[in-house]
């Protein structure tokens, strides 16, 4: 674990410098764990709400954590599967096809209602929408957040071996529907 | 007997580099596709609109959600699966119901035992010798069921005078009478 987690883990076991600990904390690493919803779920308000509860979850069970693992890797843990269980709850409110969830997604990335990249950017958004779930969420890590394997397989509790898959398969269909965007 | 002699199978001719050369290609083809990007993707953060100063109001939102008493009562309780919470609920539906029933039920109970300790003996002990056919469980059960109330216990004419009453009085067990009425 970093230094400067362990300080803030040690600060936020002390009353007196509990609440300092947790501003620190927040600031350390709201962005990253933003952003890493925001390409998930797309839309700010939900990105938003889902972040808040990250933070909400981080404050009442920090006190638990054990520090077997860094404290960044715990936080983006509780922040993947907040977003994951969003996910898995939009679809079920939805009820009709599972396809409307990454439509409604794909939808606000179109009319850039929630996105302003140019044209490749919006390509290789709307590429990855189509990607299921977890894949996108190891292509993004991957991706966007450079995250190493095997943080990632700490992370999301699966073998670095099938996160490296999961990585080329995402990239091959990546690739292919670039293709097929390009060529329509 | 000797063994039939097949003709070894004729295998491709493989150059001694050969595996070396696959080994390269699926490397090779690993490295590109972790050294795969579109170029001006990467930073896409830029691409997603944020509200001005969000950051700041992200950590107001949290502070605001850690400090609300119903987090501070129940940290846990988004954490309750729903069918359990809905079972948990319905239960406490039904134990609700139940304690009403029953605490209406031993009030009403409470309320005839009551009302009948405002009916002087006298009274009581009258009403039995008018209707001889009546013991006095059945007088009870009748006042406990609210076929008699307590105005049917005027008796208009009272056949029997005080010294009969007082007679009465004494072959019967005051306490025993009274003892009748709270076992019911």
């Amino acid at each position: 674990m970093k230094e400067e987690d362990r300080e803030i883990l040690e600060k936020f076991r002390s009353e007196e410098t509990k609440q300092m600990a947790f501003n620190l904390l927040i600031r350390k690493y709201q962005k990253r764990v933003y952003w890493l919803i925001r390409k998930m779920v797309i839309d700010h308000d939900d990105a938003n709400d889902l972040s808040q509860e990250v933070f909400v979850k981080v404050w009442f069970y920090l006190e638990d954590f054990r520090g077997e693992s860094g404290l960044f890797t715990w936080i983006y843990r509780i922040a993947t599967r907040e977003c994951m269980a969003f996910l898995r709850k939009k679809k079920r409110r939805f009820f009709l096809p599972i396809g409307d969830v990454e439509g409604e997604m794909s939808k606000k990335i179109e009319t850039g209602s929630d996105f302003s990249g140019d044209e490749i950017q919006k390509k290789l958004q709307l590429a990855i929408l189509k990607l299921p779930e977890k894949q996108r969420l190891v292509f993004n890590m991957k991706y966007f957040e450079e995250i190493t394997y095997e943080e990632m397989s700490e992370i999301l509790g699966t073998s670095v071996g099938a996160l490296k898959a999961s990585y080329h398969h995402a990239v091959q269909k990546i690739q292919a529907d670039l293709e097929k965007q390009m060529k329509s | 007997m000797k063994p039939e002699h097949f003709p070894p199978k004729e295998l491709p001719e493989v150059s001694d580099a050969f595996f070396s050369e696959q080994a390269d290609h699926i490397l090779k083809k690993t490295t590109e596709i972790e050294k795969w990007s579109l170029p001006g993707t990467r930073n896409i953060e830029s691409s997603f609109p944020v509200p001005e100063g969000y950051w700041l109001s992200l950590e107001q939102g949290i502070r605001n959600r850690i400090s609300s008493p119903a987090r501070v009562a129940f940290p846990d309780f988004n954490l309750i699966p729903k069918p359990a919470l809905a079972m948990v609920l319905s239960l406490l539906f039904f134990a609700g119901f139940a304690g009403m029933w029953f605490f209406q039920y031993r009030t009403k109970d409470n309320h005839w035992s009551a009302g009948l300790e405002q009916v002087s003996e006298t009274e009581l002990l009258a009403y039995v010798e008018s209707r001889p056919g009546f013991e006095v469980q059945e007088i009870t059960e009748n006042m406990a069921s609210g076929a008699l109330s307590e105005s049917d216990m005027v008796v208009p004419d009272l056949k029997i005078s005080e010294q009969d009453i007082d007679e009465n009085l004494e072959s019967i067990n005051e306490h025993e009478l009274l003892q009748n009425y709270d076992n019911y």
